[in-house]
């Protein structure tokens, strides 16, 4: 007899064959391109800069696990890591096989190998990875601490992580139109949208709805709204997550006002409060304004030693980039010595570009 | 229209029913954050960082997103329902599930809803397009309502039979 954590899984199965995502159009994304941002985010020596406060001792072909990897991340892994060899994990061979094409389609065979199935079953010849990727899975495991546990397993000695979790308090809204439907009985994207409209043109699902922009298509609906296994997080949720399964936060993506030190404006924790603490007072005043994001690494891991400083392989040579990070654009010119900066400025390149000591282990 | 759980606030309640003030959904996710925030400062400096925080309001982009495709939002493109300082005012009301705890315990039962005029017609309405039969047990009605509404708290119609009531 099937268990419910079984008929679960084959229920997200069915969701995403049914509907794969993200739904990328292929042509459309050629023609908008990549955003910047997602690439120095998905950068595996930013990662590991994030963890270790240098690039030293980082893999110069690393290996990279996205796990619940979709349509399309695996591209944008690919690019953003030049170097790397990807493996990329689903339980929904339809979107593997678009993936697939995007992956022909950018000539990134030679470096995306493809595996359907349950990233908790990987088969242990894959090996171990240097960095795992993870956006948007550990919320839809029916249990996050197992199906973190399968990945933290999976990573190297030295090995980071890249995770996007829901949160419980940024996503309210959409769980409460949830509930909603599965109190009416709402199936498909259609019904939902039906719905919706019969709410209160001011009502706060309704807002929220049209704000979801994920809502505009009937895949990115049904992976928001209809779900049918969706367990978010609040900020201390996720800190005990984390730390049960040996791994802390090393660096948070999100924009200012969602970074930790954004909560001293708002409140005066206790010295003992930490960052979760700080994250968890922004997402309870509605201040994260998006799911938590954040670079990670394992407790046990040592420390790295650093004797000069390297700039990301991933940036361009010089330029002007704007930085969610930072909510502003920077310049930069990476023929210039560290030494030339101030230190305002090495700051705020750390910060924005993880552009951080290196040099030899 | 003769609905069982529907009770008008022009008529006067009959005798041995009671209204409870119950908080709607988006009222609930308010207490609720305030709470979070309490367990970490303690009530009164919660109170006061969710009073400082002010209201919640859109950029122009986001808002014009919302106002294109139909959606109204408040004076400054505010969502009143996540503005904090909005939160303390919904602490006179219960939870939907605090009030059903305490008729568990008291013998009480849900009975309907009190509607004014205009909530009734556009609660009917909501209910009628999406297909509920308006003849649905109270609480179920209750449930739904409570999605609905998002402003102002509900009056919960309730009975008590307990013990407690027969003796004070």
């Amino acid at each position: 007899m099937e268990s419910a954590q079984e008929k679960l899984r084959s229920e997200v199965t069915e969701l995403y064959e049914s509907r794969p995502y993200p739904p990328i159009g292929t042509w459309s994304l050629l023609a908008s391109g990549i955003r910047w941002e997602e690439r120095q985010t998905l950068n595996y020596k930013a990662a590991y800069a994030a963890a270790y406060g240098t690039t030293a001792g980082a893999a110069l072909t690393p290996r990279i696990l996205v796990a619940g990897c979709g349509t399309f991340e695996p591209v944008v892994v690919a690019l953003a890591n030049p170097q790397a060899e990807i493996v990329a994990v689903d339980l929904s061979g339809r979107s593997l096989r678009k993936l697939e094409w995007n992956i022909r389609l950018r000539a990134l065979g030679s470096r995306i190998a493809t595996w359907k199935g349950d990233v908790e079953e990987l088969p242990e010849s894959f090996g171990a990875f240097d960095f795992v990727v993870a956006s948007g899975l550990i919320h839809h495991f029916p249990d996050p601490a197992k199906g973190l546990h399968s990945l933290t397993k999976r990573a190297g000695a030295r090995g980071v992580f890249r995770l996007m979790v829901y949160s419980k308090w940024g996503r309210s809204l959409l769980y409460g139109a949830k509930a909603l439907a599965a109190q009416l009985g709402v199936r498909t994207p259609a019904e939902f949208r039906r719905m919706i409209d019969t709410l209160p043109a001011d009502h706060p699902y309704r807002v929220y709805f049209y704000l979801y922009s994920d809502a505009r298509t009937d895949s990115g609906l049904a992976d928001g709204y209809l779900h049918p296994c969706d367990r978010p997080f609040t900020a201390l949720g996720l800190k005990d997550l984390l730390a049960n399964a040996g791994i802390e936060a090393s660096a948070f993506l999100h924009a200012p006002s969602g970074q930790p030190e954004a909560a001293n404006g708002f409140a005066l924790l206790p010295e003992a409060g930490g960052i979760w603490e700080r994250l968890q007072v922004l997402e309870a005043l509605g201040e994260l304004q998006e799911n938590f994001r954040l670079f990670a690494r394992s407790t046990k891991a040592e420390p790295v030693k650093a004797t000069s400083w390297e700039w990301n392989e991933a940036l361009p040579e010089k330029g002007r980039l704007y930085s969610h990070l930072l909510g502003k654009e920077l310049t930069f010119d990476t023929s210039m010595p560290p030494s030339a900066f101030s230190e305002q400025a090495r700051s705020e390149l750390a910060k924005a570009f993880f552009l951080l000591p290196g040099g030899t282990p | 229209m003769n609905l069982g759980w529907m009770y008008a606030s022009d008529l006067p309640l009959p005798s041995g029913l009671k209204l409870e003030l119950v908080a709607n959904g988006i009222g609930e996710m308010g207490r609720r954050r305030l709470a979070t925030l309490a367990q970490l400062l303690g009530q009164t400096e919660a109170s006061r960082v969710a009073d400082a925080a002010g209201a919640y309001e859109l950029d122009d982009d986001l808002a014009g997103e919302v106002k294109l495709r139909g959606g109204v939002l408040g004076p400054s493109n505010e969502i009143r329902a996540l503005s904090p300082n909005q939160w303390a005012g919904q602490s006179q009301a219960s939870s939907l599930e605090d009030l059903r705890s305490r008729l568990e315990r008291e013998e009480g039962k849900i009975l309907g809803l009190m509607l004014n005029p205009d909530e009734r017609t556009r609660f009917l309405a909501f209910l009628a397009r999406n297909q509920v039969d308006p003849d649905s047990a109270p609480e179920e009605i209750v449930s739904l309502a409570r999605h609905f509404f998002s402003h102002e708290p509900m009056n919960v119609v309730v009975r008590y039979t307990g013990p407690r009531f027969h003796h004070s």
